[in-house]
């Protein structure tokens, strides 16, 4: 996974009304990678035995 | 006896000394207070003292002591909470400028239940900012270890630890979500419990996490813990997430001995590349005494706690961010920097991780249901080491940092039981090299905080640690 970039985070954040002070962008943006970084390698646990999304019908059950 | 020296009883002793007459509860409240405005202003351990309201309370106690009228084993004792708790009348800040102006108008539940035991509210105390982290300047000062005033005491329940370590109090309550009582009380040498999720009332908790939130006692011994959550568990029907099981006799099991009882170390955490050695091996040493103590003890595996903190921060960052959004978005300014950072940290996970996180937390606690079904309590260290240095600069430098420093590192062994809702209590089991404390994490079966107290309660007895304080 790429690293994300300060200017990303600063988006991200923008894009839900947050905004980040200069001097903790560098900081948010490691904490930020940091945990999408553990939090790709829960990927790989998904229980093998849990029933897929429900698929609607377009017309209906 | 002296005020000096009634100051450095615990509850227990000091209920002692109430129903043999030997004291008034008056005597030992202004003893507390001699000694929290002595040592305050070092320590920080206190936000609010509520003298003249505890004094009054204290009369009160002996008032109905004279009259015949006994409460209970906490009935004049002194105590204090997380100011995370609401105390009515009492400004309860939740540790942040946020807050620092907001007076409840009731008590917390577990507040209410122990004034209604006759326990003696003497303050409010100090934590690391809205419980969301280390804090880098806290804005009712900061909180030094009674051990070595350099080293944090942990949080967040920061004076909740330092303040019985330092016999200020004899008992106090904090909050734990991912490790909040566990860690300040193993890195301030005291025994702290996190009960089962729903034993105990959260309601006027001013929590992070409700998914993760739990209130506990903290004291100098494992008996004294036991006294606490006697009164504070139960159901309430202003929390409907309380449980209806009956409350066990906790007093009682202080008692028993631990033949027949099985204790299973947790071998990923004992195996951790995080843990210091010198903890380690207190630890290994700690599992050995209750071995000779007529325990069985054995190694236990739980495979998936080793991506516990994982778990546990795809939830409860979000949940946590979303708490303080609205003051995120209004008045980041009047939030400490580090945990600013992390709420924003936080703010940015996607949603679609939680529901995979809960799975696997679920799993995580069939996991460690599955290691009770063989041991009667899990052990495990309570921290990877003794107390860090105090922070005093706030930049993380790479993601490595981040992860273990800012975002999970040291509640690694603690939140696992906040992701799966077992009781999990600490218990002093040596020191460092540095004169240091550590804590023996020990885990029970939901609802069995009896066998977590009777354990530690013995490991007390069969070891010299009760017995030391630091020198204040």
């Amino acid at each position: 996974m790429d690293d994300l970039t300060p200017e990303q985070v600063k988006r991200m954040a923008a894009a839900i009304g947050l905004f980040i002070f200069e001097d903790d962008l560098d900081d948010v943006t490691f904490r930020l990678g940091a945990t999408l970084e553990h939090l790709t390698a829960l990927d790989r646990l998904e229980p093998p035995d849990l029933a897929p999304p429900a698929i609607l019908e377009p017309n209906g059950p | 006896m002296s005020g000096a020296d009634l100051a450095l009883l615990g509850a227990g002793a000091l209920s002692d000394a109430l129903h043999r007459r030997e004291v008034s509860s008056e005597e030992i409240v202004r003893a507390c207070l001699a000694r929290i405005e002595s040592l305050n202003p070092t320590l920080a351990a206190f936000v609010t003292v509520c003298a003249e309201a505890a004094v009054r309370a204290a009369r009160r106690a002996d008032s109905e002591r004279a009259g015949g009228r006994s409460r209970g084993p906490l009935h004049g004792i002194p105590f204090a909470v997380k100011d995370a708790l609401w105390t009515k009348g009492v400004r309860t800040t939740n540790g942040s400028r946020l807050f620092e102006h907001f007076v409840p108008t009731e008590d917390a539940t577990v507040v209410a239940r122990l004034r209604a035991a006759g326990a003696v509210l003497v303050g409010k105390l100090n934590m690391m900012e809205i419980g969301f982290g280390p804090t880098l300047r806290p804005p009712f000062g900061v909180p030094r270890n009674p051990w070595n005033l350099e080293r944090t005491t942990g949080g967040s329940s920061s004076g909740s630890a330092s303040a019985v370590a330092a016999r200020l109090v004899p008992l106090t309550l904090g909050a734990d979500t991912g490790g909040s009582i566990r860690l300040p009380a193993a890195f301030c040498g005291v025994v702290g419990l996190k009960p089962t999720r729903g034993r105990v009332s959260r309601y006027g908790l001013m929590g992070i996490c409700p998914s993760f939130d739990s209130v506990g006692p903290l004291a100098a011994r494992a008996s004294d813990c036991a006294v606490a959550l006697a009164v504070i568990a139960g159901h309430d029907r202003k929390d409907p997430t309380t449980t209806r099981a009956a409350v066990d006799d906790y007093i009682g099991a202080i008692g028993e001995g631990l033949a027949g009882v099985r204790v299973g170390i947790v071998e990923e955490l004992m195996k951790s590349a995080l843990l210091c050695p010198e903890v380690r091996g207190l630890v290994a040493e700690a599992a050995a005494a209750l071995a000779r103590a007529g325990a069985r003890a054995e190694q236990v595996s739980i495979p998936l706690i080793d991506h516990a903190s994982a778990i546990y921060v795809a939830i409860a960052e979000p949940e946590g961010a979303a708490r303080f959004r609205p003051y995120l978005l209004t008045r980041p300014h009047d939030i400490d920097v580090l945990p600013r950072r992390r709420l924003l940290a936080a703010s940015l996970i996607p949603a679609s991780v939680i529901p995979r996180a809960r799975r696997l937390g679920e799993r995580l606690r069939a996991q460690v249901d599955e290691a009770l079904r063989a041991v009667d309590v899990l052990v495990s260290p309570a921290t990877p080491s003794a107390a860090p240095p105090i922070p005093t600069a706030g930049r993380i430098e790479s993601k490595e940092e981040a992860w273990t420093a800012a975002v999970a590192g040291r509640s690694l062994f603690t939140n696992p039981f906040n992701i799966t809702g077992h009781p999990a209590l600490t218990v002093p089991c040596g020191f460092t090299a540095e004169r240091l404390p550590v804590g023996l994490q020990v885990i029970g079966r939901y609802y069995r905080e009896a066998d977590v107290l009777r354990v530690a309660a013995v490991y007390e007895s069969i070891t010299p640690w009760r017995a030391r304080r630091p020198e204040m």
